[in-house]
């Protein structure tokens, strides 16, 4: 750490993203305080949705800048990684704070301090997505945990969401430990929490046992890693750290799981990205029998495996939906671990961005069109509840649909390509593991289009067995068109998401000298057109 | 350059539906006549723009696409997601131009037979078929894998509702054992097109999903083995052929009868079609060496099929049945890979396409006025209802392959053509038919598929004489309607496609010519390969045979072996360039059409006789 400098103008410009959040966060909890008590709380949803669009805006603003820029002596790095993970949990968010209101009112929950723990909930996000510390990257996830853990029991008077909150909070509190704990190893040992320096550090050798071939990964760096792996495994709920999931999700009121559900992972994944690719991407620490890519390889299948099969079983859409992101949370590690199989591949980071986005829209409308149905703390969320919906409104009916397809993974929506992509990176590091991978991928997520036509099934081909009161509201069908529209439309022109997701893996600062070179060498699946000439007319 | 004709045609032929679908969204769904007349219109037009293609003259100056499509027309190319590699590329050859008219033939039939069918959900149901038209129609002609699969399974989707939301008491099951058993295929078939597209490309590392591309792809015998595998599963699921049939008896009889003509009529043949367009010629000697495996299957389908067929109780699931058996000629026609054999193939997928479409419909008319398909229910229907005793009964004969109709060409052309074949043998030390060596083994697959042709009446004339024929013994039956003006004016369209396909099959097989040869030439390597290799284990002697037909050498059946001897004269002759059969410079010398010699008119004449025998009412 650099502490000859101190916080500098264009400190705080590289910031103006959170900034804006986070003001606009303290801005919400004020006017809470002068709004009247039965009043509608439309406006302060538009403001919290002002402050993210804005902050959205200057995030898109500095990466078609091409802002590369380190902060606070090398804290954060505000590079287009950052930028473009900004940009997704920003679209979350808004699209979160579109279904919130009429929700929030039909169940009687319509509070000011939603909306705010949100706000910080997302600068906590965006700061994990920038970290290049290990100390911005624990400050930053227990800003985005604690607002959440709240917002989880947000039904006060439901016992389901107080034991959902409660749950989250103390796994979640182990996780933290667990992270600090990891962080004091590796600072044991190296001295640093700079990110960048733990890898030379590392590179320099002091903790491997030289010149053991068959202990090439000394016990203590392993067990923080470890440390390290647990605490991320368990935000982005990846098997055998899941285990909160189902209950949480099924607990939490649907638009906040609608948040939680997108933003958490992709916020996680950023901060796998960030944490293993730019501090351990040496050798011993990755590829050896006990690296982490061997750890996160086996993560990836178990998360696959117990995500689709037990969803197969669900009688509720919430946890069905639950457990289906467990699954989503193995296919984005496919995505990770091929990608960090060797410098070479790290271009599939790629389809991890990808899949966070498509991911994002889907999944969103999917808990948005659940938040649709059901009042006064009665939420709709069985299978059952929701038969005959597709004839009582067709349109929910529509977009959920659309959701389920693009979260099966079929053709025209984004859900395929994001697949396609994550696959098609396991494929392209060549190793015969990796196919394997990709293979197991595929059959598994057979599985996962079970119960997503499970549920297409209950919603036209079965009759209703009792009315369900739909909230409706302006926000919320906007929230329901935007996330179908796109993900159609990612669906059919993927080209500018992956742009996107391309332009953000080339962009991290702190990445290892050989990642770089890799990306940096001309890119490698550009097509020609190859016409032969045309013979004789 | 001009690489394509000015108007996007196929674009347009494409997409009509889809346009038409998304009109129809914003439509009021109370209005169903409205919504009907404009599917219906959507549908005609899209027919309309697609009889330009018929221009077609199957000539080789199209050539636009890389020499693996020397007779491709109609080309278009654009990019679409440039970082992949992936490329909007169509056009239409000898073998899907046929199934593209097909299928804009079929749509607006369909659609007028659903007028009284369906009445609830109307707006849905119409849409639903506008994009199943769409998504077949993609398929048939895209050229780059990517868009294919895209296509591919969006075909599915709608098939699903139609057989999930319209369907029979069973829906949900058969609706979801359809979709599961077509994905298990697909993806594998999507693992399999990811390993191809990562072998493409040249020094600069361009990888491309083009399908041109993936046939200059070189591979290994064993890499084809498992690529081959990976497509011909998920195509042989489609089809179905034999052990992987048995989603389809189940999505037959729950489908409303719309979703009925659609699956039987064009859905299935994406298998076939998927087998010559994709399957085999990327994978020509794994063809080679499968092929007799999958014309055991097929000969198992075939005989399978009618015999099952025979015992069904309900109609429709007798209808479903026969198409296992009319699928297995297809799949048998396709792996002799003669050029015969090639076209009977697909003569038989549209020839099937237009009699078991209209038996489905023919049954959906009984069943909409009896609300029961069972055959014990009727009898003597011929004095009730006689306009459609006449239409039903000319579909019957189309389908069982009474000479004059569609049904007869494909399936005669068929059996010809596997009689020619030169690799339905078993290569090396199976203890099964054919190990005598081409001329055996395909003549005894040829006998086999000619007993199907048999059976093929026997059911359906016996079908016919128990529903149609008799007394009219159920009082049930006795104020049946007969067809008013809506169903003569659907069913009409395939009597007479029946009688012109059965009495002019030139006009079809001209156009088909150039393209099956070039099919059949890519394929010819590989075929003379394994000839060769064939006539080497017939030729060997007896002591070498024996310790062959051990139990313990049976896994060893059907790898790719060609013999050390085999592969040096293979060798020979290539470097003699006597194995390069390429274009037939002469087309003058290949039958244009089929010309039966005096002793095959006797054969087929006595085939006949025996036919009509055990049916009882000889027509």
């Amino acid at each position: 750490m650099d502490f000859s400098s101190f916080v500098t103008g264009t400190d705080l410009r590289l910031i103006a993203p959170m900034a804006i959040v986070a003001s606009m966060g303290v801005a919400v909890l004020m006017l809470e305080v002068f709004h009247k008590s039965d009043a509608s709380r439309k406006y302060i949803a538009w403001m919290s949705i002002l402050g993210l669009g804005v902050a959205g805006l200057d995030s898109a603003y500095l990466l078609m800048r091409g802002a590369q820029h380190e902060a606070f002596g090398g804290m954060l790095h505000i590079d287009s990684f950052a930028l473009v993970i900004n940009l997704l949990i920003i679209l979350a968010g808004i699209l979160a704070c579109l279904a919130s209101p009429a929700y929030l009112a039909s169940h009687r929950i319509d509070r000011g301090e939603y909306y705010s723990l949100l706000l910080f909930s997302a600068v906590g996000m965006m700061t994990m997505g920038a970290a290049a510390d290990l100390f911005t990257m624990f400050m930053g996830l227990e800003m985005m945990s604690i607002p959440i853990y709240c917002l989880a029991a947000f039904f006060r008077h439901s016992s389901r969401s107080a034991e959902s909150g409660m749950k989250y909070f103390i796994l979640g509190a182990f996780s933290s430990a667990f992270l600090l704990y990891g962080i004091a190893l590796i600072y044991g040992m190296t001295g640093t929490t700079d990110l960048e320096g733990i890898r030379v550090e590392m590179a320099a050798g002091g903790f491997f046992v030289q010149g053991n071939p068959v202990d090439q990964l000394a016990t203590l760096p392993a067990l923080a890693m470890i440390l390290l792996i647990v605490a991320f495994g368990f935000k982005v709920a990846a098997v055998p750290f899941h285990m909160w999931t189902p209950d949480v999700y099924e607990g939490a009121p649907s638009s906040v799981v609608s948040f939680m559900s997108t933003a958490v992972k992709t916020a996680g994944f950023a901060a796998l990205v960030r944490v293993f690719v730019v501090g351990f991407f040496d050798q011993p620490a990755r590829l050896s029998d006990t690296g982490w890519l061997v750890v996160f390889f086996w993560l990836a299948i178990l998360s696959m495996a117990l995500g689709n099969v037990v969803a197969i079983v669900q009688t509720n859409v919430k946890r069905m939906l639950a457990y289906s992101s467990i699954a989503h949370a193995g296919y984005l590690l496919v995505g990770f671990v091929a990608a960090s199989h060797s410098a070479e591949n790290f271009e599939g980071m790629q389809s991890v961005v990808f899949y966070l986005l498509a991911y994002t829209f889907a999944t969103v409308g999917a808990f948005a069109v659940l938040a649709y149905f059901g009042k006064r703390g009665e939420e709709c969320t069985t299978f059952d509840d929701l038969a005959g919906i597709g004839t009582r409104h067709p349109g929910a009916a529509l977009a959920m649909t659309i959701f389920m397809l693009s979260s099966a993974g079929i053709p025209p929506t984004a859900g395929f390509v994001a697949k396609f992509y994550v696959f098609r990176a396991a494929v392209m590091t060549g190793s015969t593991e990796f196919v394997v991978l990709a293979v197991v991928g595929v059959m598994l997520s057979l599985a996962g289009v079970y119960y997503y036509l499970k549920l297409i099934v209950s919603m036209y081909m079965k009759t209703a067995r009792r009315e369900v009161t739909a909230i409706g509201g302006v926000e919320m069908k906007m929230a329901l068109v935007i996330c179908a529209a796109a993900t159609l439309f990612f669906g059919i022109f993927p080209s500018m998401g992956l742009d996107l997701a391309k332009t953000s893996v080339h962009g991290i600062i702190g990445a290892p000298p050989a990642v770089k070179a890799a990306l940096a060498s001309p890119a490698k699946a550009t097509v020609k057109l190859e016409l032969e000439p045309t013979a004789e007319p | 350059m001009d690489v394509s004709v000015s108007f996007p045609i196929l674009t347009a032929v494409v997409f009509a539906p889809l346009l038409g679908a998304i009109v129809l969204m914003f439509f009021p769904k109370e209005e169903k006549g409205l919504i009907r007349n404009t599917a219906l219109f959507v549908m005609l037009a899209g027919f309309a723009i697609s009889l330009p293609l018929l221009t077609y003259d199957g000539s080789v100056q199209h050539s636009v696409v890389g020499s693996a499509f020397p007779t491709m027309a109609f080309v278009e190319q654009h990019q679409w997601i440039e970082s992949m590699g992936v490329t909007y590329l169509i056009g239409v050859d000898g073998i899907s131009l046929w199934l593209v008219l097909l299928t804009t033939f079929l749509g607006p039939v369909v659609v007028l037979s659903t007028y009284s069918a369906v009445d609830t959900r109307v707006k849905e149901f119409m849409i639903c078929i506008l994009l199943l038209q769409c998504g077949m129609l993609g398929a048939l002609v895209s050229l780059d894998a990517f868009l294919f699969y895209v296509f591919w399974e969006i075909m599915l989707v709608p098939m699903y509702f139609l057989i999930g939301v319209w369907g029979g008491n069973q829906r949900f099951y058969a609706t979801i054992k359809f979709f599961l058993y077509t994905m298990v295929g697909s993806l594998l078939m999507l693992v399999a097109i990811l390993w191809l597209y990562f072998h493409t490309g040249g020094a600069d590392g361009a990888h491309s999903f083009s399908l041109a591309a993936m046939m200059a792809v070189e591979t290994t015998p064993e890499q084809q083995m498992w690529l081959f595998g990976a497509f011909a599963l998920a195509f042989a699921i489609k089809v179905p052929m034999f052990p992987f049939h048995t989603w389809l008896p189940h999505a037959h009889v729950q489908a409303p009868t719309a979703g009925s003509v659609i699956l039987a009529g064009v859905l299935l043949k994406m298998g076939t079609y998927g087998l010559i367009r994709y399957g085999m010629p990327l994978f020509p000697q794994a063809v080679v060496e499968f092929a007799p495996w999958m014309a055991t299957l097929a000969v198992i389908g075939i005989v399978y099929g009618a015999l099952v067929a025979m015992v069904q109780k309900d109609v429709k699931k007798l209808v479903a049945y026969s198409s296992v058996s009319h699928l297995g000629f297809c799949v048998l026609g396709l792996v002799a890979l003669t050029t015969q054999g090639v076209e009977g193939s697909i003569f038989v997928m549209l020839a099937h396409g237009i009699a078991t479409g209209g038996l489905f419909l023919a049954v959906g008319i009984i069943y909409e006025r009896r609300h029961t398909r069972l055959i014990s229910e009727f009898g003597g229907l011929t004095k009730v209802v006689p306009v459609f005793a006449t239409i039903f009964m000319i579909i019957v004969f189309t389908s069982a392959g009474l000479p004059g109709l569609a049904g007869f060409v494909g399936e005669f052309l068929v059996i010809i053509g596997t009689g020619d074949s030169q690799v339905l043998f078993f290569s090396e030390s199976a203890p099964l038919i054919g190990d005598a060596g081409p001329e055996t083994g395909a003549f005894i697959f040829a006998t086999i598929a000619a007993t199907g042709v048999i059976f093929g009446a026997v059911y359906l004339l016996w079908m016919f004489q128990r529903v149609m024929f008799g007394p009219l013994k159920n009082p049930k039956n006795e104020n049946l309607k007969d067809l008013n003006l809506r169903e003569v004016v659907y069913m009409m369209p395939l009597v007479i496609m029946g009688f012109v396909m059965g009495l002019f099959p030139h006009l079809f097989l001209d156009k088909m010519h150039t393209s099956v040869d070039t099919f059949v030439d890519r394929m010819q390597p590989a075929i003379m390969a394994k000839a060769a290799a064939g006539t080497e284990t017939a030729g060997r002697d007896e002591a070498s045979r024996v310790p062959t037909n051990k139990l313990s050498d049976l896994g060893k059946v059907g790898r790719p072996t060609l013999s050390k001897a085999g592969a040096e004269r293979l060798k020979k002759l290539q470097e003699a360039d006597k194995i390069k059969p390429a274009r037939r410079t002469n087309p003058g010398t290949r039958p244009k059409k089929v010309t039966l010699t005096p002793d095959q008119k006797k054969k087929l004449f006595k085939d006949l006789k025996f036919r009509g025998q055990p049916s009882g009412g000889t027509p």
